[in-house]
């Protein structure tokens, strides 16, 4: 049955080496969860028109600094394809980031008076005033944030405060933003910000502002 | 000897039974005694661990989204033009997996281990100019997604996967190899 020429022998054990590449990369990929993708958000969290030919679909972390970089990109791609452009926005706290989960909680509790983008970008506006910088060498660990935090910029935004205090503990915010992260898991989310411009993946604000706009015209020529 | 054994044989480099071994390492030679006899062991593992630590971490990189490691490539500044960090993002940890299973299964042992040494000082030269540059990456991109050493200590661990190279070149396919199984045959 095993081969007897040298060059077989190469061959087989080419294939070998092969085999051995595909079945552990693949492996791999099947550990991961295949759960099928629900763009679905509140209608909070999207802007643009409901039947736009393009979806853009934001997984972000209001703490995490490259997602600030991406504010400016996705506002020039609204102004840039304006009603042909639909953006879902969807949470996916990192866990290093201690108030970006409170923080999630507070965007979507400005969201139920309708003030969900207000809130996101002031608070990626003013992200130094509320997000700890990351310890240096012998610092103290900072602690989590709370979700009451964030009512000073509530009340900046004349929200309705007793609306919003009640809104913060409840539980029914948070399990939003734990569909959007195991959502995003479901997506091989592993960095923020990532895009999905209908499909297709962009991670980070470079890649977004470089590839985005060709991406979006090659969808716009099909249809 | 049946076949099996024969290739059991060939694997250990040791001559399969009524042909001529042209591989087998200490053919005519005096039984290896002391450092000579525990060197080719030393070299068989150097290149397992080396071939484990690029597999895995590897097949992390190679399984996930070739976008989200471009976006490490990217943090390194090193390669600016797009299309280069997309395709660097999508064969290296591939060529990462093929070249760590060529050195376990020892096929073309010291071509994959050139491969990987050179990956290898690749890796350290651009911690070395992210740390000169000041350049603080969020992600090393060394292991996949999962473990993310600081700087310093992944060229500390590139120094050890360096002389694993070197170790793993020098003995070559002495010890359980598909080279020496390829050198048998007829």
């Amino acid at each position: 049955m095993l081969p007897r020429s040298p060059f077989a022998r190469r061959l087989w054990a080419a294939s070998a080496v092969l085999l051995a590449s595909i079945l552990s990369v693949q492996a791999m990929r099947g550990h991961q969860s295949q759960n099928p993708y629900a763009p679905e958000a509140p209608s909070f969290r999207q802007k643009g028109e409901a039947k736009a030919p393009v979806v853009i679909v934001e997984f972000s972390d209001l703490q995490c600094p490259a997602c600030r970089f991406a504010v400016a990109p996705i506002k020039e791609l609204l102004s840039i394809y304006d009603r042909k452009v639909r953006i879902i926005f969807k949470h996916y706290p990192l866990a290093q980031h201690l108030s970006a989960w409170p923080a999630a909680v507070a965007a979507d509790c400005a969201g139920r008076q309708g003030r969900f983008w207000d809130l996101h970008d002031l608070l990626y506006d003013k992200q130094a005033d509320w997000a700890p910088a990351p310890p240096k060498k012998g610092q103290a660990k900072p602690q989590p944030g709370s979700p009451q935090d964030f009512i000073p910029f509530a009340r900046r935004l004349g929200l309705d405060m007793p609306a919003f205090e009640s809104c913060l503990k409840d539980p029914s915010v948070s399990e939003l933003i734990t569909a959007d992260q195991k959502d995003g898991d479901a997506r091989w989310v592993l960095s923020t910000p990532t895009f999905f411009i209908n499909g297709k993946r962009f991670s980070g604000a470079r890649q977004l502002s470089e590839g985005g706009v060709p991406w979006i015209d090659k969808i716009l020529k099909k249809k | 000897m049946n076949e099996r054994g024969a290739f059991g044989a060939s694997l250990t480099g040791a001559a399969p039974e009524g042909r001529r071994a042209t591989a087998a390492p200490y053919e005519g030679a005096a039984e290896p005694s002391g450092w000579q006899a525990v060197d080719p062991w030393l070299g068989l593992s150097a290149r397992v661990i080396l071939a484990l630590v690029f597999i895995i971490s590897g097949t992390l990189k190679a399984a996930a989204p070739a976008e989200e490691f471009a976006l490490v490539i990217e943090n390194y500044g090193l390669l600016t033009s797009r299309d280069l960090i997309m395709i660097a993002a999508a064969f290296l940890p591939w060529f990462e997996v093929v070249f760590g299973f060529a050195l376990l299964f020892g096929f073309l042992t010291r071509a994959a281990a050139a491969a990987i040494g050179g990956m290898v000082l690749v890796f350290a030269a651009a911690i070395s100019y992210t740390l000169l540059k000041d350049i603080r990456l969020p992600n090393c991109g060394c292991f996949g997604f999962g473990f993310h050493p600081t700087p310093s200590q992944e060229l500390a661990l590139n120094a050890a996967w360096a002389a694993c190279a070197v170790q793993a070149f020098r003995q070559g396919a002495r010890r359980l190899s598909l080279d020496n199984w390829c050198r048998a045959a007829d």
